[in-house]
């Protein structure tokens, strides 16, 4: 066993807790990466994100230091744009159905039945979408030669996903507690590092009381105790999560994230505002519909102003996009290692490579129903 | 040649170890009593998988040795891998320019295919939509849409049904409809409303309000507006245009995925949809002054209504004008000059006051 081992192997269980996670990305280094996505996912149409994506992972992986080593992203941009192709010839082809359905219930009004099983089908494909792109990202996540993986189905996750979303709301979001917890056990559980499986044996009767606070007091604090909510779950989440002999503990606070939050919306705010003000006058004919002899609104819309707009939100949107990788992502990041702390010893040499496929064609779905996430 | 330190993950397992690398002939050696004989990786194989140049210490991986990693931090190693293994510092500036120009050009041509393809498929998925789905689509929001008009001059959505106005309006549109050949059937209405407007719906339905048929001056405009509104029901002005929508958001939200797709598709179908409704109306203006001709009915008449709106509204400015939806009130109002105009009234003048009564009760 090398020294590099005893490092870690130091940490015996009586040992106090440590830091898990070091965090040394900078603003400018997220900001360039962003600010050239943005200019070049515009100029190319989109297409350059791939490649985007992939920088800005490259980048964040290589600045997350675990224990002493640093993680390492080995998705390649080419997995991303076939994973892409595929996923949208497939959306393709359930639009045209999706078309053809609209037309049919026009005409025959039972297949109305049959539309509402095909929204139930969208919703199903967005959790499934979520659950592959989360295997993708752990398939080309590294830490020290050796792969993450993810075991389960991506079908039995979107099942799982509908029936405590259904469950969730027919008690008007009172088990909202119970459908995070049941996920969140879904999605750990099948998580692995080489051979070995992360656990999670959370339950949602530890958090259900604060839920009904942060419910009662969403109003009066302008849904800040929603916010409170959520890192009172990840720090509950984190604490019953374990690594073999590893144990987890946040010490996240509520006020951090709140500020962070509270920075990303002042800076938008003045941002959007003044763009507005800037075409106030082009927003204003847009509304100016229905004139005579138009036989349809926005007769008198000029491309002159279609143009602006577009621009201007397309500037807007990518600067959104941008701005939300150095003021939220960044400093969430940062503030999350910072407060991550560890317990226990995991024995390196008896981990080792898992036999799981390398495979996965990127994550075509989520990018293409728009839940990418990072 | 000195010897440098460094780390060691062999891929396997999550162990490290502690070996010393030197600069080989061929590529890099590297020695450790955790590893059961040297490896050697060479040049040629090797892999940045950090900023090198930036970052230390510094990971180098090895094609032919898939997950292993060798972690370094001595920085008098790069001047070697300058030498040896430059494609540890990435892709020259030219080449990365290049691939920029490529995906920009590969972007234009493929918003160009978007621009000129999806009109043309639009239309040709619209010619295959059964006639009796147009009809069903159409009769789901017609009465939605009768209502939005008439509230713009605070009207209530009434059908209009005096029967000797009735009877009028059905000789027009039955002379109109025979002319014309059309596969659709015509349902026209009268709404009780001050607009001075006409539309029509995919499959045959079309709606006049009030308003027109007292601007309209001679029974030849109604007879234009009646046969440009056929017109887009003919040609599936409509339902083209309700394809195209769906096309366009669905192109433009999967092409630009998560960079928020959504408000990008809107802007985008309001234009694409302005270029096409200018067009067609222009191609409803044609077919009309060609429906006109074979009912053997007088044509001016369109010129006329259009030249009397150019006054009435003064239009929008020149400059303005190839880019709003209709062609300008002026333009047409010059697409019948020139034309031989032979035909007859549409209406004897009992018919016409017949039908600007329609509404009365």
């Amino acid at each position: 066993m090398g020294p590099a081992t005893a490092a870690t192997a130091a940490a015996g269980p009586q040992e106090p807790l440590h830091q898990f996670a070091v965090y040394d990305g900078t603003s400018g280094g997220i900001g360039k990466i962003a600010v050239t996505n943005a200019i070049l996912g515009l100029l190319t149409l989109g297409i350059y994100r791939f490649w985007g994506k992939t920088n800005m992972r490259r980048y964040l992986w290589s600045r997350l230091t675990v224990l002493g080593d640093r993680l390492e992203y080995t998705g390649t941009p080419m997995e991303l744009l076939l994973g892409f192709i595929v996923a949208a010839v497939a959306m393709a082809g359930l639009s045209v159905g999706f078309i053809g359905l609209e037309f049919l219930s026009a005409r025959y009004p039972l297949f109305g039945l049959l539309m509402i099983f095909y929204l139930l089908g969208f919703y199903f494909l967005i959790f499934f979408a979520v659950f592959r792109a989360r295997r993708y990202r752990l398939l080309r996540t590294q830490w020290r030669g050796i792969r993450f993986s993810q075991s389960g189905s991506a079908t039995g996750y979107a099942f799982r996903a509908m029936g405590l979303m259904f469950l969730t709301g027919i008690t008007l979001g009172l088990t909202y507690p119970y459908m995070q917890a049941r996920l969140q056990n879904y999605r750990t559980n099948n998580t692995w590092f080489g051979n070995r499986q992360l656990t999670f044996d959370g339950k949602a009767s530890k958090l259900f009381w604060k839920w009904v606070l942060a419910l009662v007091l969403v109003i009066p604090t302008l849904g800040i105790s929603f916010l409170w909510y959520k890192v009172t779950e990840f720090r509950y989440f984190a604490s019953r999560t374990r690594f073999g002999a590893l144990s987890f503990h946040s010490t996240l606070e509520t006020m951090k994230i709140f500020l962070i939050y509270l920075i990303f919306a002042v800076v938008f705010g003045i941002i959007w505002f003044s763009l507005l003000e800037v075409i106030g006058v082009f927003v204003g004919d847009l509304f100016n519909i229905g004139q005579p002899g138009a036989a349809e609104p926005f007769a008198n819309l000029s491309t002159v102003t279609i143009a602006i707009t577009i621009a201007v939100s397309l500037v807007i949107v990518s600067l959104l996009n941008a701005l939300q990788f150095i003021l939220l992502i960044h400093p969430i990041v940062r503030a999350i290692s910072e407060t991550l702390l560890v317990k226990g010893t995991i024995d390196l040499d008896e981990i080792k490579q898992s036999d799981a496929e390398r495979g996965g064609r990127g994550e075509g779905l989520a990018d293409v129903l728009d839940v990418g996430a990072i | 040649m000195s010897d440098y330190h460094g780390s060691f993950n062999d891929g396997s397992s999550a162990n490290r170890h502690d070996v010393s690398v030197r600069i080989d002939l061929s590529g890099l050696a590297i020695s450790g009593d955790g590893l059961a004989q040297p490896v050697v990786w060479p040049f040629e194989e090797l892999e940045a998988i950090d900023d090198i140049a930036k970052q230390v210490p510094f990971r180098i991986g090895c094609r032919s040795w898939p997950d292993a990693r060798l972690t370094l931090n001595d920085q008098r190693l790069l001047a070697d891998f300058r030498i040896h293994a430059p494609q540890l510092f990435g892709p020259p500036v030219s080449r990365r320019l290049r691939n920029v120009v490529l995906s920009i050009a590969g972007a234009g041509l493929l918003g160009a295919s978007i621009w000129f393809g999806l009109p043309l498929a639009s239309r040709w998925v619209a010619s295959v939509v059964p006639i009796e789905w147009e009809v069903a689509l159409a009769d789901q929001f017609a009465d939605e849409l009768v209502k939005e008009f008439a509230s713009m001059t605070n009207d209530e959505p009434r059908v209009c049904d005096n029967p000797d106005g009735l009877k009028a309006l059905d000789g027009l549109i039955a002379e109109l409809a025979d002319a014309g050949g059309s596969p659709y059937d015509f349902n026209v209405q009268v709404i009780d409303g001050g607009l001075n407007n006409a539309f029509a719906l995919p499959g045959g339905r079309i709606f006049i309000f009030r308003g027109l048929l007292e601007f309209a001056q001679s029974p030849d405009q109604l007879a234009a507006v009646v046969a440009h509104e056929m017109g887009h029901v003919t040609l599936q002005h409509g339902t083209t245009a309700i394809v195209q929508g769906l096309g366009i958001s669905f192109v433009f939200s999967v092409l630009l995925g998560d960079m928020g797709g959504g408000i990008v598709a809107a802007a985008g179908e309001i234009l694409l949809r302005m270029s096409y409704s200018r067009e067609a109306e222009a191609e409803a203006d044609r077919s009309a002054i060609a429906l006109l001709q074979k009912a053997d009915l007088k044509v001016v008449g369109l010129s006329n209504f259009f030249e009397r709106l150019a006054e009435e509204d003064g239009d929008l400015p020149a400059a303005l004008q190839m880019l709003s939806t209709h062609p300008s009130s002026e333009q047409r109002a010059q697409l019948t000059k020139g034309l031989e105009d032979t035909g007859r009234p549409a209406l004897s003048d009992k018919e016409w006051q017949a039908i600007r009564d329609i509404c009365k009760q």
